[in-house]
């Protein structure tokens, strides 16, 4: 059993044809047992009735004639001003219309070409990018090979005043073991002079 | 150009053909003559307002894209003209400048009807043509849609730009109003003491088949 609220909007929409289906048989069901139903639905037809009998009016024949002269008059101008102007202001919404499809074909167009400037553009970022980190490689080889070779010279360096220095004893070796002294090294006098004072 | 289906014409129309926009004009015009006769219950400003939108639609017909019925499109201008109206007047409906039938028209009683009963039709109209006026401005719009263009649910939202719940909803809430205000005249209304036009001719009928 539906609701007195529930059956009066029923009765409203299947009135209207608007009910669904099933609502004749619940609306029928509830009226058997509902007087404040039943007064509502007799109303609502009463109203209805009077409603639609209440009198009407109508437009004089003058009304139309001068909807026509005004809607002619109209259309003069905006034909006047689109010859003056050089562009039609009735009816504007086709122009409009066909403005907003140009335009939106040229932003169609940009997108698009913009699109494959971009990926044209990341593909060659891509082989900068790998030519970059080969150039890398090759400054790494180049700093050690240049590495090895300042260590090499050091090396060279080192081992030819080792040679300068060897041959420096050398000959010193060879003037001490020598038999003949014909005067002592300074250092030698001045030590011995040193120990007669003291 | 009489068998053109609306949507035809208005492509003329749009196409700047004024015998089309006249042909549309001679279907429709009553259609909103009453509406707004129903919504303003004064038949100048009808008229005044019923020439106005048909203006608009004249001046809008580069707008109509086909989706919607043109009658829909057309009381979409009518609906939206009458609540511009309404605001630039900032003012409620006069009740007490409605005439007793609603129009300026003198009030035609049925020929049969006793002096009684011509006083209760004439009352029921008035207070009916009152009460009407007295519905808030959506509600009045729902049922004016419903009851007198006898538009369906779904076509009256699309011309309120609401739900197809709401207009339900506003429907009975509008027939409850109506038939509180209508109160003191139930007995009346209900044809205890008073018969409708429908009624009469039904009578009479059974008369003449009894004899």
């Amino acid at each position: 059993m539906i609701s007195c609220d529930e059956c009066q909007k029923k009765i409203v929409a299947l009135f209207d044809r608007e009910g669904g289906e099933g609502d004749e048989a619940l609306v029928s069901q509830h009226l058997r047992d509902c007087p404040r139903c039943r007064t509502f639905q007799e109303e609502m037809v009463r109203i209805r009735e009077e409603f639609v009998s209440l009198p009407t009016v109508t437009l004089p024949a003058e009304a139309e004639e001068e909807l026509m002269r005004e809607a002619a008059a109209d259309l003069a101008r905006s034909k006047t001003s689109s010859r003056g102007k050089g562009a039609r202001s009735e009816p504007r919404p086709r122009k409009f219309r066909r403005l907003a499809w140009a335009s939106g074909l040229a932003l169609l167009s940009v997108i698009v070409a913009s699109l494959l400037v971009c990926v044209n553009f990341s593909k060659k970022v891509e082989a900068v990018r790998h030519d970059l980190q080969i150039a890398r490689r090759d400054v790494a080889v180049l700093r050690a090979e240049k590495e090895l070779k300042q260590a090499q010279e050091k090396r060279d360096t080192a081992v030819s005043s080792l040679h300068f220095r060897i041959q420096q004893l050398e000959k010193r070796v060879e003037r001490f073991s020598s038999p003949r002294i014909v005067s002592y090294p300074g250092d030698i006098y001045d030590l011995s002079y040193g120990r007669g004072e003291l | 150009m009489k068998d053109y289906p609306d949507e035809e014409l208005m492509k003329l129309t749009a196409n700047d053909d004024i015998s089309a926009f006249e042909e549309l004009f001679r279907r429709h015009k009553q259609r909103v003559l009453d509406f707004f006769h129903r919504m303003l219950w004064n038949a100048e400003e009808a008229r005044d307002c019923t020439q106005e939108t048909f203006l608009k639609l004249w001046r809008r017909r580069g707008q109509y894209a086909g989706k919607a019925k043109l009658s829909t499109y057309l009381f979409q201008i009518a609906k939206n003209h009458f609540l511009d109206n309404r605001r630039k007047r900032a003012s409620r409906i006069d009740t007490q400048s409605i005439s007793v039938d609603g129009s300026e028209e003198p009030f035609e009683a049925a020929s049969s009807m006793n002096g009684y009963e011509r006083i209760m039709a004439r009352d029921i109209r008035s207070a009916l043509s009152e009460a009407v006026a007295r519905l808030p401005e959506n509600h009045r719009l729902v049922y004016v849609l419903s009851e007198e263009q006898r538009m369906s649910y779904k076509e009256i939202a699309e011309i309120l730009d609401c739900p197809v719940g709401t207009v339900s909803s506003r429907k009975v809430e509008a027939l409850n109003r109506l038939r509180k205000l209508l109160e003191p005249l139930r007995d009346e209304l209900l044809g205890r003491g008073f018969q409708t036009d429908k009624d009469r001719a039904l009578s009479k009928t059974e008369q003449e088949t009894d004899r």
